[in-house]
């Protein structure tokens, strides 16, 4: 674009991305963890736990 | 692909693209894209921003658009909704954008309407191939089509210096790294996509 220089333009540029993408993963994290299935996630969750402890 | 289109499909491709158009304006104030490209990536001008940045995302926008849909013409709607959009916007809040681009002039909302036709001409010939592929590729067929229009009827008007100055080795530059952006922003968009199972 050849236009002036503006490295003020920039950071804020690169901050509106930066906050867009955190909101946007997190959003999408909570709704993923949200469609899971529960008792099979505890369930999960609990067996890995207690293999990692008890079975090494 | 299926070839029937209907006014819902055309509407959430028109939705993606006044979408598309208004994150653009929202994270890419005035200056920014210019800066990053001369100043932080010192490639050279003019042109090197619609070509990296510009280009690729509206056409990520209109890849995202044709795969939600799965109808033919969706992309290009997209593309001319974002066009639309951003020359309204423009002109309506009377918004300060890079000189150089024209953004919300004529000859930008006929680039965006380009982008489009050619981004939808390349998914019908390539649609034998695997979709990241096909992508892939119609993204870059798209974004060299939008920088060789670009190049003559928008900047050699606003940035007849620069463009003067153009010699083979820096629109080789320009297209390269442009190609490979357009790469990229298709790999991105078919990833969001991916990520949420559409």
């Amino acid at each position: 674009m050849c236009g002036p220089t503006d490295l003020a333009a920039l950071a804020v540029s690169m901050e509106r991305i930066l906050v867009l993408a955190t909101v946007s993963a997190g959003s999408l994290l909570v709704w993923k963890i949200r469609n899971l299935n529960a008792g099979r996630w505890t369930q999960k969750v609990f067996q890995y736990t207690t293999r990692r402890v008890f079975l090494r | 692909m299926a070839n029937k289109t209907n006014l819902q499909d055309m509407a959430t491709a028109s939705a993606i693209g006044i979408a598309g158009a208004l994150l653009f304006l929202f994270i890419f104030p005035s200056g920014a894209i210019s800066t990053l490209m001369h100043e932080v990536l010192k490639l050279p001008g003019p042109g090197v921003g619609f070509g990296v940045v510009f280009g690729p995302f509206m056409a990520a926008c209109a890849l995202a658009a044709s795969r939600l849909t799965g109808k033919r013409w969706a992309a290009a709607v997209s593309s001319a909704a974002f066009g639309a959009v951003m020359s309204t916007v423009v002109s309506v809040f009377n918004l300060q954008t890079a000189d150089p681009g024209r953004l919300g002039s004529v000859e930008f909302f006929i680039g965006a309407v380009l982008l489009g036709l050619s981004l939808e001409a390349a998914l019908y010939l390539f649609s034998k191939v695997r979709e990241p592929v096909r992508f892939a590729a119609s993204a870059v067929f798209a974004d060299m089509i939008f920088l060789a229009y670009s190049l003559p009827f928008i900047f050699a008007k606003s940035a007849p210096e620069k463009y003067a100055a153009l010699t083979g080795s820096k629109v080789l530059i320009i297209f390269a790294v442009s190609a490979l952006s357009a790469v990229v922003f298709s790999v991105l968009s078919l990833l969001v996509l991916k990520i949420i199972k559409r």
